[in-house]
């Protein structure tokens, strides 16, 4: 049993980690929620279809969901988040409602992917940009 | 242009199964075999000899099992090689593309299996395993690992079902005072919704209060996170039998 599980785990690997760079894909889900002090934000949901960078995506899972950062709705920062999901589909409800994310979901979109600090000093790993493609 | 109905995807049932100790979770995969469905269990919980109470005569050839230990140091590979090519001493069933929809992978118990990957994960960057608290960035590789593994299995390239069974826990939800509410049982905080997210299902084995089992498939006050691909064909609370529940879906 030993040798033959020496032999089948022979070349067995993890799955490579997304390579930074831009895709093609869509919006493949959304999360509502609040932080603790009540704010209220989203993140979204990408998929990958193809590279547009010239990534190798080798050993790479495509299902793989990609988050954006957090885009929060208070009064202050609303506007440049309706204006992020403008980049994708025309929205001018109040935000946020879940409808108007339900309809983003399928939407096919150009996407960065790349290494984004966050307020503790930590790099991670984000959609940090997208258009209608 | 095909209709989306017809999409062959759209009835591939990726299930994620809770219940706490002795729901009766892993008796239930008995019921699709007796529906003749091939049902392939990594099994990481040592717990299946509940299985052959619930099996009907001649129906016990339609499951095969591979059992790792969790406590084996090489149990995170052996998953990734058995949920990737099937191939065992005495039993050959080729690569898992080839399955159809008539095979139901299931990880009993993916909690566990999210473990093993923790473990791994520690291992490799030589730490104990009660030390895994102690490293946040380790948890980050773990989690992305395992999401990585989730979404391999949850994708589009293969056609069998799936199933991962989950343990429950109760979690303090912050935001409400600390009122506990129960979760699937992964590490984190963050993958127990990650998990739920990628599969079309996610159903609840419980009893109903005069005990009869039951299966709750849609969402309930105390759990928000249930969902079902097919709630006009499967009831609320179902039946505790996942074998017709499957071929309703498909039918």
């Amino acid at each position: 049993m030993t040798d033959f599980w020496s032999k089948t785990l022979e070349g067995v690997e993890d799955i490579r980690e997304i390579p930074p760079g831009r895709y093609l894909g869509y919006v493949s889900g959304y999360k509502l929620d609040v932080t603790q002090d009540n704010k209220p934000f989203a993140v979204l949901e990408f998929k990958a279809r193809e590279a547009l960078s010239g990534q190798d995506l080798d050993g790479v899972e495509l299902n793989r969901a990609l988050r954006s950062g957090r885009l929060y709705f208070t009064d202050a920062a609303a506007k440049y988040s309706k204006a992020a999901l403008r980049k994708i589909a025309d929205i001018n409800d109040k935000l946020p409602s879940k409808e108007i994310f339900e309809n983003l979901v399928g939407c096919e979109v150009k996407f960065d992917y790349k290494a984004e600090k966050a307020n503790n000093g930590k790099e991670y790993m984000n959609v940090t940009s997208w258009i209608a493609a | 242009m095909p209709v989306f109905s017809q999409h062959p995807n759209q009835r591939r049932v990726k299930l994620l199964l809770l219940g706490d100790p002795g729901a009766g979770k892993t008796g239930l995969l008995a019921t699709l075999a007796n529906q003749d469905y091939k049902v392939r269990i990594l099994d990481l919980d040592n717990n299946l000899g509940i299985l052959s109470a619930y099996l009907k005569e001649g129906k016990a050839d339609n499951i095969s099992y591979c059992s790792i230990s969790s406590k084996d140091p090489d149990s995170w590979k052996k998953s990734l090689a058995i949920t990737t090519k099937w191939t065992l001493p005495d039993e050959d069933l080729g690569s898992v593309d080839t399955w159809d929809s008539n095979t139901v992978l299931v990880v009993d118990s993916a909690t566990f299996w999210n473990d093993v990957c923790m473990s791994q994960v520690l291992k490799e960057n030589g730490v104990a395993d009660d030390k895994a608290g102690f490293d946040r960035s380790l948890w980050d590789v773990m989690r992305k690992r395992f999401e990585n593994q989730i979404a391999r299995l949850t994708s589009e390239k293969y056609n069998f079902h799936l199933i991962l069974i989950a343990h429950l826990r109760l979690i303090e939800n912050q935001k409400t005072g600390g009122i506990l509410k129960s979760f699937p049982s992964f590490l984190g905080q963050q993958l127990p919704t990650i998990v739920a997210r990628y599969m079309n299902n996610v159903w609840l084995a419980s009893r109903t209060k005069d005990g009869k089992p039951v299966l709750q498939t849609q969402t309930t006050r105390d759990m928000g996170y249930l969902k079902c691909s097919a709630p006009h064909r499967v009831t609320a609370e179902a039946p505790f039998d996942l074998g017709a529940i499957f071929k309703q879906i498909e039918n």
